[in-house]
């Protein structure tokens, strides 16, 4: 890891017009290169609209956002190519085959012939997708599909990838799966921002994590600082209730 | 009975606060009740309806006089009077009138032939054409349907034979009477003479009495001298030759059929039908997540949304060439004498085809975008299709319809590729010919693609 940041993020603001919601309210947030980060938080904190604005899915009300050291100002330009988004939901085409989907997203990230080939068909093997290439998603079971998900957000090896609770669902053996190939990437130099419910998950992942509650940042710091800061706490869990209560949320 | 009142409350709720499900259910169908009504209405061609036929008078004689009086007076038809058969022919494909009834010079002096004509002069028998005979012509519009065209002819036939009758006879009645006057006068002069008594015995008052019996006697000749028959005299034949003939530009042989002007039609109904599984698509990315995902990777909307408007486009054209293929190849085999003629102006087919592909596509991106489920989607875009084709004269042409209707039907993108179409196809139009409605069409597809890609944006 060093000190190279990927992500800047400076007194961030995002008002939805209409509702007035203010999902967030001044964050300041920098993720450095090789970074594992783990964004906490309960329901509406604003973890969905925080990485949306880093996707350029929506601008920001007011902020500044550097990626890849260059404003982005609502629209990412070439830095798309050198992110991966792993959504929570399965985003892939039902009416496609395993295989289609995966070239479609590769062919996307502008991979073609034997090199589009190559990445694929690693990535086939290592999540153990051969004997299903030719079904279709629709027909799919819920752990496949969640592995061509996965699949499609990693083909073009990002420099940095968002992952939305990529665990959703999973049984405990893809689950494995996926945090092995997750830490391999994070060893090769991949920046990942990985947001999750499960506290465990990001405990045993992320080298930092970043707990967002209301809208602002109330939390900043490794797994075990944060638990050591917090007395009377024994893990991860215990200091997310601490420090975002244990109300119910919307 | 707790648990059934809990789940119709339930039910009750999600009813009420489905504000697009309950507009499909009562606004749509209040709509569709008001057009269907009032294209039912301009089915049968009348005043109300919008069609307007022109008259020519070039006889202004009798028979065109009468004619044009008995026709404006009817109040049946919206009539105007135009001065000349190429005035009227202009209008015609200027779109400002239907059909033109032309009275030909000389119509009248040709009626008046048939009162000299002997029975069994060929003259009488009048079904076939003679020149001898006094002649109308119906100009029509060649992209008026058949059946529609016939329906305003028929009834403007039977006028024009009943005034043709009413003039012949008004005319013979008159020569009839000069006759009878001639005589009649004659007669009364015989009356007056004194040698007209000679014999009557003597009597005292004999002078009065002669006197008396001149008078009655001239009353009674004068009585019988003013005779009006019916006009309606039992002619079987029609007495007036009637010709149809398409109004066109130039003298190409011409011969419109049920096939030109419907095949053309139909395959742009089933143009828009595209709406269904253009929003359903739309829709399922929107559900699915993969909307989002690949506006997160390196391609632009121009991409995506090009992409999408390609496929259905080639969907279009697919769709115009297998119905085209049906009404030339199959249509004959089931019977169907007609045929479609080809021999329009390429470039201007090719403009009204792929501008009205561009026109569904547009619309079904819209209606996708908007949507937010594929009930809604299906129904609210098979609905306004429905509507659409209504006002756009699919079923029954626009200038049948009522004024209100057919002022509307001016922002139906159906309307603006059906009066393509039917250039090309009826018309024979060129480029020139058509060039409002590919404009139309092509900015309805612009503006429907930005509120689209606006829609996407927002959400």
């Amino acid at each position: 890891m060093t000190e190279t940041p990927v992500i800047e993020v400076k007194d961030l603001v995002k008002k939805y017009r209409g509702s007035g919601e203010v999902a967030l309210k001044g964050i300041s947030i920098t993720v450095h290169e090789g970074e594992f980060l783990g964004l906490l938080g309960p329901n509406s904190a604003g973890k969905t609209t925080f990485t949306s604005i880093i996707c350029g899915l929506i601008s920001p009300t007011s902020g500044t956002v550097r990626i890849f050291n260059r404003d982005i100002n609502g629209s990412l330009g070439d830095a798309k190519k050198r992110i991966g988004l792993v959504p929570q939901e399965i985003a892939l085409y039902s009416g496609l085959t395993v295989k289609e989907n995966i070239y479609f997203y590769g062919h996307m990230m502008g991979y073609h012939g034997d090199e589009l080939r190559k990445r694929a068909g690693s990535l086939i093997e290592i999540f153990n997708l051969e004997d299903h290439l030719s079904k279709l998603i629709l027909h799919c079971s819920g752990g496949i599909k969640r592995r061509v998900n996965l699949i499609s957000g990693i083909i073009h090896d990002p420099e940095l990838l968002i992952l939305d609770e990529p665990t959703l669902g999973v049984d405990i053996q893809l689950r494995e799966m996926i945090f092995r190939h997750l830490s391999e990437l994070n060893k090769t130099g991949t920046t990942i921002i990985y947001t999750t419910h499960y506290m465990k998950e990001a405990e045993q992942l992320c080298s930092r994590v970043n707990i967002i509650d209301h809208g602002l940042l109330i939390a900043d710091g490794t797994p075990e600082a944060l638990i050591s800061e917090n007395a009377g706490c024994e893990d991860l869990g215990q200091v997310f209730l601490k420090m975002t209560g244990r109300d119910l949320r919307d | 009975m707790k648990k059934f009142l809990a789940i119709l409350k339930k039910d009750t709720l999600l009813m009420v606060r489905d504000w697009p499900g309950l507009a499909i259910l009562f606004i749509m169908p209040a709509v569709l009740l008001v057009i269907i009504t009032f294209t039912q209405e301009g089915a049968i061609p009348s005043k109300r309806s919008g069609m307007k036929i022109a008259i020519v008078d070039a006889d202004s004689s009798d028979f065109g006089k009468t004619l044009v009086r008995d026709l404006t007076s009817g109040g049946y038809f919206n009539f105007i009077i135009l001065g000349t058969d190429a005035e009227a022919r202009q209008s015609i494909l200027d779109g400002k009138c239907q059909i033109a009834v032309i009275v030909p010079d000389r119509a009248t002096e040709k009626l008046y032939t048939l009162l000299n004509a002997s029975p069994g002069d060929p003259a009488r028998t009048t079904i076939s054409p003679s020149d001898n005979l006094a002649g109308i012509i119906f100009l029509y519009d060649p992209a008026i349907q058949k059946v529609f065209k016939d329906a305003v002819i028929m009834p403007i036939n039977s006028l024009v034979q009943l005034t043709a009758v009413k003039v012949l006879m008004t005319k013979y009645t008159e020569d009839v009477n000069k006759t009878v006057k001639q005589h009649s006068s004659d007669f009364s002069a015989r009356l007056a003479g004194k040698d007209f008594f000679a014999g009557i015995p003597e009597f005292p008052y004999k002078k009065e009495v002669i006197k008396r019996f001149q008078e009655e006697l001239k009353n009674k000749t004068r009585e019988g001298s003013e005779i009006q028959l019916p006009f309606s005299p039992s002619f079987s034949d029609e007495i007036v030759n009637v010709t149809e003939e398409p109004a066109r530009k130039d003298n190409l042989e011409f011969r419109p059929n049920v096939l030109q002007n419907n095949v053309p039609a139909f395959t742009l109904f089933a143009m828009f039908f595209i709406v269904i599984p253009l929003a359903g698509s739309i829709i399922n990315e929107k559900n699915h997540g993969t909307f989002k995902r690949v506006r997160t990777l390196p391609v632009s909307y121009i991409e995506v949304v090009a992409a999408k408007i390609t496929v259905f486009l080639v969907v279009c054209v697919l769709q115009f060439v297998f119905l085209m293929s049906v009404g030339k190849y199959i249509m004959p085999l089931l019977g169907e004498q007609s045929s479609i003629d080809f021999g329009v102006n390429i470039p201007a087919l090719f403009l009204a085809l792929i501008s009205s592909s561009l026109a569904a596509t547009g619309f079904g991106m819209m209606v996708g975008a908007f949507a937010s489920t594929h009930g809604q989607a299906a129904t609210f875009g098979s609905v306004m299709v429905v509507i659409l084709a209504l006002l756009g004269g699919i079923f029954v042409p626009v200038h049948m319809l009522p004024d209100v209707i057919r002022k509307i039907s001016i922002i139906s993108p159906l309307r603006w590729g059906t009066d393509a179409f039917l250039g090309v196809f009826a018309r024979y139009q060129g480029v020139m010919g058509i060039w409002p409605e590919v404009f139309l069409l092509t900015g309805f597809f612009i503006l429907s693609i930005v509120l689209a890609v606006r829609v996407f944006k927002k959400h």
